[in-house]
């Protein structure tokens, strides 16, 4: 067989058009602009819980660097979900139809991402550790705290809704640097 | 993850510290500078991790990606490693999404275009060993897939996969070994031996 690398150099490398670069910079450069997806027209922060119906319950749990992040009594689909544990002692709650993805378990870091839906966090107090939910280009930081984040879909528009239940989080919109700190009681 | 790499001189062009910084700092015109240099190896890089040339999307994902958090980008000079890195990222999530829309019955896995990928001027040899070794890559793991593709098809070092992957040298060695050990099986099967 061929050394590794050999390979690389039969596949095809076409040079995309100058129009096609041009096409595919404008759609980045509008995502970069306006949010991670070009159909989100606002990020609203407050209270309210927003009830999506639905059938499939979704929490994957993919094998990442150790330690493993496990959510124990976790399924992948078609099964009640109610809560889950993570192993560092967070809780992970999905509404029914909410969707969603551990990016990142590392001990510095614990990333989810929030595909659909909504969920409820219970985080585990550790400075240690970053605890991240991303939800359509929002990102909420948080130590140890209790909130709330809900996607939903509304005439194009996606909307991603924060709600503190106890302590303090720090929300960061697409693209922004700095974050905005909400307590209880605030949005 | 400790492991030192060196700045990858991809697509041979020296990397621009100051086109990077600038673009760090937000100006757009440094940022389409370095879509339009590394365009072509993002989305090579993809459509070969993927199987398939239908790859646009991902390629967008991964400069938004980019862009966005590239004041997280320590050494500028690292910056197409970086970029390499969230190429991966972004496949590997891709991977699990498609696995789990699988699960639920809603979509099914396409095989990988093996014609799409192939240039015209390929060997049939080689174009009969790519098509094994995608074969392959199909019924690895995530992981295995991402890492298996990573070195035998990119030509990575065991090392430089490790940092692309974010996981330990030890990880990506098993999991190399465990996509080559399905490859002898198969070509074993069909008459070949590896070296």
């Amino acid at each position: 067989v061929s050394g590794e690398g050999d390979m690389r150099k039969h596949f095809r490398e076409d040079e995309p058009s100058p129009a096609q670069l041009r096409q595919e910079w404008a759609a980045i450069e509008a995502r970069l602009r306006t949010g991670r997806f070009r159909t989100v027209r606002k990020v609203a922060w407050g209270g309210g819980v927003l009830a999506l119906a639905g059938a499939a319950l979704v929490l994957v749990v993919p094998r990442l660097s150790s330690p493993p992040l496990v959510a124990e009594g976790a399924s992948v689909a078609g099964t009640s979900l109610p809560e889950s544990k993570l192993a560092d002692g967070s809780r992970v709650s999905l509404s029914p139809a909410a969707s969603a993805i551990v990016t990142s378990s590392r001990t510095d870091r614990v990333g989810i991402e929030l595909l659909a839906g909504e969920g409820t966090f219970d985080v585990a107090k550790r400075p240690d550790r970053i605890f991240a939910v991303r939800a359509h280009g929002v990102e909420i930081r948080v130590v140890g705290t209790r909130f709330r984040v809900a996607v939903s879909q509304h005439e194009g528009s996606t909307t991603v809704t924060t709600t503190v239940e106890r302590g303090v989080v720090e929300v960061r919109g697409p693209g922004q640097s700095t974050g905005q700190r909400l307590t209880v009681g605030q949005s | 993850m400790n492991t030192v790499v060196k700045p990858k001189e991809d697509d041979r062009q020296p990397i621009n510290v100051g086109l990077v910084l600038a673009a760090r700092d937000g100006d757009m015109s440094a940022q389409e500078a370095l879509f339009r240099r590394y365009r072509k190896m993002v989305f090579g890089m993809a459509a070969r991790l993927m199987g398939t040339t239908d790859v646009e999307d991902l390629v967008q994902d991964t400069f938004v990606e980019a862009f966005t958090n590239l004041r997280r980008l320590r050494e500028p000079a690292l910056f197409v490693t970086w970029l390499g890195a969230i190429v991966v990222r972004t496949a590997h999530n891709r991977w699990w999404r498609s696995r789990l829309l699988e699960r639920l019955g809603i979509t099914r896995s396409k095989p990988a275009d093996i014609e799409s990928l192939v240039s015209a001027s390929a060997p049939p040899d080689m174009v009969a060993e790519m098509r094994q070794v995608y074969r392959v890559v199909a019924s690895l793991p995530a992981d295995a897939q991402i890492a298996l593709v990573l070195h035998r098809v990119e030509g990575m070092t065991l090392e430089e996969v490790a940092v692309h992957m974010d996981k330990s040298l030890a990880t990506v060695k098993r999991r190399v070994a465990e996509g080559a050990a399905q490859l002898d099986r198969i070509l074993n099967g069909e008459g070949r031996r590896l070296p």
